[in-house]
């Protein structure tokens, strides 16, 4: 292998890496990704993590973007060919509250409105207006997430007279896109659980309910997952399916993934990148790119070296800030929950269990300061309500992810666990997270016939990306958004050595399965 | 009786307005429904005679970098507002007896930082020169209207000397919370305690978006010798009285006790108001709002004359959290657990960021913080004559509280109205007793004002908000205080806005007055 020349080494195959592969490999690149671990999928993976025959994500879960993305839209014909079906949920989303009450999402408007207004009509006007703002600027918002930044059509599509917004309307969307979650539901929501249905998904990132930027987020996820053109979906068989498909077209059209392949240096020329050298030492030389799909403090600091940056970067590098990071439990179940807001809940795919926009918002300071919260917000996924294929017979998965735990614990706020490193801590905590979700459905804990726990810790040690359990591979806020994804001043991947790009969730647009990140490396390269 | 001008309120912001277009020639009013003009900046004796305290606003920091002060300060001092500086502007004191200072002197400064660590004085160093860089765009922001293209030229040529990142970068630092920022420059839990808490004085939390640059300017323009942390000797009041003063002197009316109730229109056309009266004062020229645009627009003009969307616009406009205020009148100098926190002017006192970071997530959710964050002012340590010889007061607000209270997080005081708990809620910052014991025997009397009296006192402090509207990032600057109406005007032709409403917001500054003025006048 020591001979071989690629014209693009691609570090990583995660999803966005496999997608620049593949785009590249179109192009007529030569193509070599190099992955440490034994499987492709980066933090898109599927495993027997509890007991046989029980299929779950090992991280992502829920695919919502990547429905709209300028990449599936163009490849879609040819992932299914290897295996990729997307099956949507009737109910994708739902919010159930203690007392017993939920707001659910339907894949049908009008049912949607139904459920909103039962809080109350202006509730259901609420989201009447809001996703019809969304579908007006729906191609505007794809442009955004699918575009280098800074970026002309996005700019454009914002202004684009046709909408009748004139500069006053864009400076209105522009104060949208900048809200809090909190303050954006308090804007379009009158009662307390239509704004704890709308506030959660900014939480999926690391933002908290006030913290500026966050109402775009949930808005853009609740939109697409309305919109019948788009959806919330989950793969047949597991996330898996996703980066399986990828990896077997990248093989089909000539591009190359080598397994268990560990990248341990940049190979440079002065401030050039001329490829890398593997864990045994073998010497892998790259024409035209070396594409890192990686956190870029582990690219720029351990892969290529202080002593190769300019001072003013490396300081960029150091001030890199990882989010709070999560628990995420997935259980093997002998039955399905028997949710106490009933039957429609039970149909969905997506659930978020909290009290309300307060009890986010206080479960969410208590990690910020290093406290173990007692009643976090549960997200919840429930995969095999539409594809039974990932349990046994009559048996289900549940995927719960904890929003947010510290990572490291100065305390617990509900005055339980001592603390301690999360090796120690994490069953007893996730003990509070059966009991939590024992409360939204009686006869849960009776049901779980198998239980496995990822701390922050194991998240970082199962995917090196996933600096300090932070899932997005750095904090999502908006300094660290938009313009300023990665670092301020280099928004598009590039780096200050050529020839050496960075991909992944730790480029704009960030966290998500959307292989947007994947798709701008890919056309600046081949610009 | 017609005018040129009617100003609505007699804030520092619309006297400032009015002094710029009574001596371009127009003949000005401004109508006050207060007995006494001032606004949020006002002096009276609160507790016991003799004993001045300043009614809300007590430093001056902004108005230094502004164009209106460099132009107008002579004019003001001959008619008796005169500036006293402190050696030591603004402090953090912990319950460990520890402190962390600014003082005049940057040296000084970075010794009392170096305590905590070297690296933490470096932090500071690198934030005031990036500051001292940035000045001219900083000034220019603060003087001109949002979009300006003054401001982003002065921005622009400020970013030759940041490299050719360096606009980004600057947009960066508006993003950033004050949190990480923090983090960012300093190392040690008190540095960054001594830092954060500036941004505090408007609405942010320390996780916020665009709190960052509050407390960055705040501290460094205190550090400036060219601008620097001030307040009035007799008060902060002088500054209205002065402006009032050099108002009349111009020729300009100033009418207390009247209230607007109304807004005339002709068509989409301000021409005047009406007074409670029921008299009618006709405007040719503009009218001025020194008011919040719920008030100008729900109030004053009517929802059913606005413009299709934009009543939408102004419902949606956001009041922040309040605060308790509390005026001591004190028989000797609080006994403050580090002696250097007597010379300061200004005094947070807290524990860590963590701390603060608990106590604005409390009131976010309704509750009375267990241990808000107090803010601290001793203006008789340079003023002695605020209070008779040899006494002092003490000017202090705790921050956060919710304005309609759902429970106590201490667990103490029921929820209920403030008329009900704001003294057991005054009773909790005894925690004063921690920072200088014996302090309790020292109070000769004490004012409380909750969020309730506030907007009492002053109308234009929605829901005890003294910031009059929410600074959080989505309305602030470009949407200050509507998005598409940043420029202080308003769908209707010769009816503008100024004051904390609009850009650039909270604070004692003149900046709006000034700058919707020079828009008059072309």
């Amino acid at each position: 292998m020591g001979a071989v020349v690629y014209d693009a080494v691609l570090i990583g195959a995660g999803h966005n890496a496999l997608t620049a592969g593949i785009l590249l490999t179109k192009a007529g690149w030569r193509v070599g990704i190099f992955e440490r671990g034994q499987d492709v999928g980066g933090a898109i993976r599927t495993a027997e993590w509890t007991l046989p025959g029980y299929r779950h994500d090992a991280l992502a879960n829920t695919h919502v973007f990547i429905l709209i993305s300028p990449f599936y839209r163009q490849m879609r014909a040819e992932l299914e060919k290897y295996g990729l079906k997307y099956l949507r949920f009737p109910v994708p989303l739902a919010s159930v509250f203690p007392d017993g009450d939920a707001v659910c999402m339907h894949r049908d408007l009008e049912q949607t409105l139904g459920s909103l207004g039962k809080q109350s009509a202006a509730d259901a006007d609420g989201w009447r207006f809001l996703y019809d703002l969304y579908k007006r600027y729906q191609e505007t918002f794809v442009a955004l997430f699918s575009s280098p930044l800074p970026s002309v059509r996005a700019l454009a599509g914002l202004i684009r007279p046709r909408l009748g917004l004139g500069p006053r309307g864009t400076v209105e969307f522009a104060q949208m896109l900048i809200m809090s979650a909190g303050d954006f539901a308090g804007r379009h929501f009158s009662t307390a659980k239509a704004r704890a249905w709308f506030v959660p998904w900014a939480l999926h990132p690391d933002h908290s309910p006030e913290t500026a930027g966050g109402g775009a987020l949930s808005w853009i996820v609740l939109g697409t997952s309305q919109d019948p053109g788009a959806g919330l979906a989950i793969p047949e068989g597991g996330s898996g399916a996703l980066t399986a498909a990828l990896a077997s077209l990248l093989r089909s059209l000539g591009g190359e993934i080598h397994l268990g392949q560990e990248v341990v240096r940049i190979l440079l020329r002065g401030r050039t990148a001329q490829g890398v050298e593997l864990a045994g030492g073998t010497r892998v030389k790259a024409n035209r790119a070396v594409v890192a799909g990686l956190a870029p403090t582990k690219l720029f600091l351990d892969l290529v070296g202080e002593g190769h940056l300019p001072g003013a970067f490396l300081e960029l590098v150091r001030r890199y800030r990882y989010g709070l990071s999560v628990v995420k439990i997935d259980y093997a179940l002998d039955r399905a929950p028997a949710w106490i807001a009933g039957d429609e809940v039970g149909r969905a795919g997506n659930l978020h269990l909290a009290s309300g926009v307060d009890s986010m918002s206080h479960a969410h300071n208590q990690a910020l300061r290093g406290y173990l919260p007692d009643e976090p917000l549960l997200i919840v996924s429930q995969p095999t309500v539409l594809d039974p294929t990932r349990a046994p017979p009559g048996k289900h998965t549940l995927w719960v992810v904890v929003r947010s735990v510290p990572h490291l614990v100065k305390g617990d706020s509900g005055g339980e666990i001592q603390p301690g490193p999360w090796d120690r801590i994490k069953d007893r905590f996730a003990d509070r997270v059966t009991g939590l979700l024992e409360g939204y459905a009686p006869g849960f804990r009776a049901s779980v016939l198998g239980r496995c726990v990822l701390s922050p810790d194991d998240l970082e040690r199962l995917n090196p990306n996933l600096v300090r359990g932070d899932v997005a591979a750095g904090s999502m806020l908006l300094d660290q958004s938009y313009l300023f994804r990665p670092f301020p001043g280099w928004s598009r991947g590039q780096t200050p050595i050529r020839r050496l790009y960075l991909t992944g969730a730790a480029t704009h647009p960030g966290l998500g399965i959307s292989t947007n990140p994947g798709y701008i490396t890919a056309r600046l390269l081949l610009r | 009786m017609t005018y040129d001008a009617i100003l609505i309120g007699s804030g520092h912001n619309a006297l400032a307005a009015a002094v710029v277009l009574a001596r371009a020639g127009w003949k000005v009013v401004v109508f006050e429904q207060a007995r006494e003009v001032g606004g949020g900046v006002r002096t009276a004796e609160w507790t016991l005679p003799g004993f001045h305290h300043d009614s809300f606003a007590n430093r001056h920091l902004l108005i230094f970098l502004t164009s209106f002060y460099r132009q107008f300060a002579p004019q003001l001092r001959r008619h008796g507002l005169r500036y006293l500086r402190f050696d030591l502007p603004a402090a953090t004191l912990f319950p460990d007896g520890d402190l962390v200072a600014l003082h005049r002197d940057l040296s000084h400064t970075l010794a009392s930082l170096t305590r905590q660590s070297a690296a933490d004085a470096d932090g500071w160093r690198r934030l005031y020169r990036l500051y001292s860089n940035l000045r001219a765009g900083i000034s220019a922001l603060l003087n001109s209207p949002v979009p300006a293209a003054g401001s982003l030229q002065a921005l622009a040529n400020a970013r030759l000397r940041l490299g050719s990142r360096g606009n980004v970068d600057f947009a960066h630092l508006m993003t950033m919370s004050v949190r990480d920022m923090a983090d960012r420059f300093f190392t040690q839990e008190k540095a960054k305690a001594w830092f954060a808490p500036w941004a505090f004085h408007a609405d942010h939390t320390p996780e916020t978006a665009g709190g960052a640059v509050l407390a960055w300017i705040a501290l460094a323009a205190a550090q400036d010798p060219r601008a620097g942390l001030a307040i009035p000797e007799g008060g902060s009041g002088r500054l209205t009285q002065a402006l009032a003063a050099l108002l009349q002197s111009l020729g300009g009316e100033v009418r207390t006790g009247t209230r607007v109730t109304r807004i005339l229109l002709r068509g989409t056309t301000a021409c005047g108001v009406e007074l409670s009266g029921g008299a009618r004062v006709v405007a040719r020229r503009a009218v001025v709002a020194g008011v919040p645009p719920t008030h100008l627009f729900l109030d004053l003009i009517g929802e059913d004359l606005l413009p299709p969307g934009f009543g939408r616009l102004v419902r949606a406009y956001r009041y922040g959290p309040s605060v308790v205020k509390l005026d001591f009148a004190l028989s000797c100098r609080p006994a403050w657990i580090a002696a250097e926190a007597g010379e300061a002017g200004n005094l947070h006192l807290t524990r860590s960021v963590d701390d603060i970071s608990l106590a604005c997530n409390q009131a976010l959710r309704g509750y009375l913080p267990e241990e808000p964050l107090l803010l601290v002012s001793q203006p008789t340590v340079v003023d002695p004559g605020r209070a008779p010889p040899g006494r002092h007061v003490l000017w202090v607000e705790a921050r956060s509280v919710p304005f309609a209270v759902a429970g106590d997080a201490a667990g103490v005081i029921p929820p209920g109205p403030w008329e009900r708990i704001k003294e057991p809620f005054a009773d909790r910052v005894a925690l004063l007793e921690t920072y200088a014991p014996g302090f309790r025997q020292c109070i000769l009397a004490r004012n409380v004002l909750s969020p309730a009296d506030l907007e009492r006192l002053n109308p234009n402090f929605v829901r005890g908000d003294a910031g009059a509207g929410s600074h959080l990032l989505d309305q602030f600057y470009l949407f200050r205080p509507l998005p598409g109406w940043s420029r202080f005007r308003t769908p209707f032709r010769r009816l503008y806005m100024t004051g904390a409403s609009t850009h650039p917001g909270i604070g004692v500054s003149c900046a709006s007055g000034h700058a919707v003025a020079r828009m008059l006048l072309g």
